[in-house]
């Protein structure tokens, strides 16, 4: 059975997948600029806790359903549910559906950096990002990009686990990190690096509210590629010997190493520009695509002809990989879905999915709210529930998986996972997103922040269809 | 024919028509814009003679920022000398805007206490405002530049003073200055965010 789902070859080439799965955009910019606007090391210190309570027993969780179904999310559920499995698999239509709903925008995004990287080598960015940035990331041109995007994705995954995603995953990671190592060490040198440094790791509890902690739970969330069915998909891929309480952990802190990186990347870089206190860049208020696209190229103009354009270019490079393997892990899902279930040749499901996808994307190319919706649907809808049902269910219905998680480790740490799914975790989930997901908006109890909430979703909703 | 080819087929005629009409009908005229404001302190002015009942004063800024919709002008009135009945002495500030707008300040009462070689002062602000900050707009109908408020003219203030005419000449010396502040907006273009960009 395996074999004719695919397998991963190494426990390396997995956990590069995994990574460049959970490694996104938001590793490079968004994180980053949550250290600098809430707290710095006092938001790492709690973002590290929450990782631990809330992150790492997802995690956990989703790829231990993963390994011990050897199934794509709608079967795992179906087949760990027992009698009721047909009703749990809904759940795993849920984390489908999440990965579809990003995925319509996703490549979207990793178009906007391809282009990016494109320009390097003309005078797009380099005279204005601000104006380059209008152009790329709408309009007829963006469609293109997207397409490219999903091309290359539907590519990949069609060449099947180790054949596609694990070959290209073992190229563009270590390039990622090779990228962020050159930039973090020649920024260390460029004056200003201190108060780059100083912007996101000097501590100040007193940016510590409620509202900024729920927003590291976000952070974690979508930083690990939760409630989406990436992992389970990925995990279920796992050779049976491997621990999935040494790789998930691993897949944790590495996406959160790479995080802290890309601010060491990215934060000495404005600072150089004297853009730290621009509220345009760093301010709370401030798009995180307007720091990435716009701000950053600003900055890098004033590194000089040649050394900027190689940094910028090595930037948009690297946060093209990150976009591409996460794009790669999300269309993963759906297609693994169709091989499971419909019987489907992968390269075909690969086609199908892939063009779904494109078609649905055009809209979000062509109109800004329409990504935005696109992401409050699958923020909204259909991740946080997902993660906590599939915690929860994780946790107290399927049996094995404290089992399972002590596979290859001296210590006993499958009974206190466990618990965490059953108690802690789902709990916090349910108090962070639950209830300030149906009180977001304009109440004044706002856990998700900007763009989120179901009152917030439907405004996006009247603005994505030309209301106001 | 299987089903799954059907499907392919179906799916990418409809990516072909999708891309064909997105791409014909796009408005590339659809922007957003939010519009923030800044302030910026215009050029304080130098200390002027201030007659008791007797001329006004009047100073006045002629380049104001680009969309300039409202300020803060604030006036101050100091006095210096021999004073022998002493007295209250009242200034007043008239503020003139843009587009006709005008606001008169509240009195400033100055008391005076009879004496040698006294001093004193004391200062009065105005707020003023002659347009209005646009709000957000969306959708390709609109223009960030049609927000433009295209208003010119000066802003100046007017200062003047009443006390009791029971001073000797010489005696009693009043200057005044002012000092001002500038609301404007520039329109930002809205970038879009999601949360789900990992």
């Amino acid at each position: 059975m395996a074999g004719a789902r695919g397998q991963w070859n190494s426990r390396f080439g997995f956990i590069m997948a995994a990574v460049g799965s959970a490694v996104g955009l938001g590793n490079l910019v968004r994180f980053p600029g949550e250290l600098n606007a809430n707290g710095g090391a006092a938001f790492l210190f709690v973002y590290l806790g929450l990782l631990l309570l809330v992150g790492l027993p997802a995690i956990l969780g989703e790829m231990t359903l993963g390994k011990l179904s050897n199934s794509s999310p709608v079967n795992a559920f179906r087949q760990l549910g027992g009698k009721n499995g047909n009703k749990w698999a809904v759940v795993g239509v849920f984390g489908m559906m999440a990965a579809v709903f990003v995925m319509f925008f996703y490549t979207v995004l990793a178009g906007w950096a391809l282009r990016f990287f494109f320009e390097t080598f003309r005078d797009g960015w380099w005279n204005n990002p601000g104006t380059l940035f209008s152009v790329v990331s709408v309009g007829p041109w963006t469609v293109l990009w997207h397409g490219v995007v999903t091309a290359a994705t539907v590519f990949v995954v069609a060449r099947g686990v180790s054949g596609g995603i694990e070959k290209v995953s073992v190229i563009m990671m270590p390039a990622l990190f090779a990228i962020i190592g050159i930039i973090v060490i020649f920024t260390a040198f460029q004056p200003g690096a201190g108060a780059g440094y100083r912007a996101i790791f000097q501590p100040d509890f007193s940016e510590l509210t409620a509202a900024k902690i729920s927003q590291a739970v976000g952070q974690v969330f979508f930083s690990l590629s939760l409630g989406q069915g990436a992992m389970l998909t990925y995990a279920s891929y796992m050779d049976k010997k491997q621990s999935v309480s040494k790789d998930g952990s691993t897949i944790a802190f590495a996406d959160t190493g790479v995080a802290v990186l890309a601010g060491m990347m990215v934060f000495p870089v404005l600072a150089f520009a004297g853009l730290l206190h621009d509220p345009n860049v760093t301010g709370e208020d401030a798009s995180s695509f307007g720091t990435a696209f716009i701000a950053l190229p600003q900055a890098f103009l004033q590194m000089g002809d040649v050394v900027g354009r190689l940094m910028g270019g090595l930037f948009f490079l690297g946060l093209f990989f990150a976009a591409l393997s996460s794009a790669i892990s999300l269309i993963e899902v759906p297609v693994s879905v169709l091989i499971d279930n419909m019987g489907l040749a992968r390269p075909k499901a690969a086609l199908l999915v892939g063009m779904t996808t494109y078609t649905f994307g055009i809209w979000a190319s062509l109109n800004s709210h329409a990504l935005e919706l696109y992401d409050e649907i699958a923020v909204n809808l259909f991740i946080v529930i997902g993660v906590a049902i599939t915690t929860f269910f994780a946790g107290w219905y399927v049996k094995g998986v404290g089992k399972e998680l002590d596979r290859g480790l001296k210590s006993r740490v499958g009974y206190l996972a466990v618990w965490m799914m059953r108690t802690v975790t789902p709990a916090l989930i349910f108090a962070v997103f639950i209830i300030g997901g149906f009180l977001g908006g304009d109440s004044g109890f706002v856990f998700w922040g900007d763009g989120a909430g179901f009152k917030e979703l439907g405004h996006t909703w009247r603005l994505a269809f030309g209301g106001h | 024919m299987q089903k799954v080819d059907v499907a392919i087929v179906l799916v990418g005629a409809a990516a072909l028509v999708a891309t064909l009409l997105g791409v014909l009908t796009y408005d590339d005229g659809e922007h957003d814009y939010s519009f923030a404001t800044t302030t910026t302190d215009l050029a304080p002015t130098d200390p002027a003679d201030l007659a008791v009942n007797g001329a006004a004063v009047t100073f006045e800024w002629d380049a104001l920022p680009a969309n300039a919709t409202s300020a803060t002008v604030t006036i101050e009135v100091a006095w210096s000398g021999n004073v022998l009945p002493g007295g209250d002495y009242t200034a007043t500030a008239v503020v003139h805007g843009r587009n006709g707008t005008e606001v008169t300040s509240s009195p400033l009462v100055l008391s005076v206490s009879p004496g040698p070689n006294g001093a004193g002062n004391g200062s009065v602000s105005v707020d003023i405002s002659w347009a209005d900050v646009p709000e957000d707009i969306h959708g390709t109908a609109d223009d960030a530049a049609a927000r433009a408020v295209n208003l010119t003219g000066p802003l100046s203030v007017t200062v003047s003073l009443e006390g009791p005419n029971n001073l000797l000449p010489g005696q009693l010396a009043f200057t005044t200055k002012a000092t001002a502040n500038v609301t404007s907006f520039t329109a930002v273009q809205q970038l879009p965010d999601a949360q789900a960009a990992q």
